[in-house]
């Protein structure tokens, strides 16, 4: 299973590469899942809390990618 | 799915004593199944994200803490995330490592999962690195909160 999973990832059929926006976005998705996990109980209860805590996620990571911007010129 | 019961044969330190044992003043107090299991409980949380909730019989939550760590673990390897070595150079190393090290069976087969190595000349290996770092610190997350489940002081 090893070799298959070294075979997998060493070919071209993964890229190893990935945008800015779609790493953040997968990021803050499963951090939000395990954090609704954690915190929450039902079903609803997470679901609301996942959405809420992505959609934080992105905001402030776009608001800190606007403050960085002067500083990339 | 109801996360109120008690675990089985795990009571909380708080729990009222029988009264059979209440007035017998030589009575020696024994810890509670928790307070035994619960450390074996951490270790089997730590090794495999999720087993700790496994035993628990918090099946939701060890589906998600499985599917969370390793999905942030796994991703980290695809992109070429650096691993740090028990065997650090400096602090910022030794907390690489700690935080690494905290995703268990995914750090310890890391040598397999990502045998081409890291590659964090380019921004991708960089996020993976953030990544791996990630899913240690989720899954020590779920380590405590399975040990406090254990101990009886979380019901939820």
């Amino acid at each position: 299973m090893i070799a298959v999973w070294t075979e997998i990832v060493g070919s071209q059929t993964i890229p190893s590469h990935i945008s800015h926006w779609w790493a953040m976005c997968l990021f803050a998705l499963l951090v939000s899942v395990a954090l609704a996990g954690l915190t929450k109980r039902t079903p609803s209860e997470r679901a609301k809390y996942v959405a809420s805590c992505f959609l934080k996620f992105l905001a402030v990571g776009i608001a800190i990618g606007w403050l960085m911007y002067p500083f990339s010129h | 799915m109801n996360n109120d019961k008690p675990i089985d044969g795990i009571s909380p330190p708080d729990a009222q004593p029988p009264e059979s044992a209440g007035n017998d003043s030589c009575a020696i107090e024994r810890p509670s199944r928790g307070h035994v299991l619960a450390p074996f409980i951490a270790v089997a949380a730590w090794i495999v994200p999720g087993l700790g909730h496994l035993v628990l019989r918090r099946w939701g939550r060890a589906l998600i803490f499985f599917l969370t760590v390793g999905g942030l673990a796994v991703t980290g390897f695809i992109l070429r995330g650096n691993v740090f070595p028990p065997r650090a150079g400096d602090s910022f190393d030794t907390l690489g490592f700690l935080a690494d090290a905290g995703s268990g069976i995914f750090y310890l087969l890391s040598r397999f999962l990502e045998s081409i190595g890291p590659d964090v000349s380019r921004a991708a290996g960089d996020y993976g690195t953030r990544f791996i770092a990630a899913a240690g610190i989720v899954n020590l997350l779920s380590v405590f909160d399975a040990y406090e489940i254990a101990l009886g002081r979380r019901t939820m």
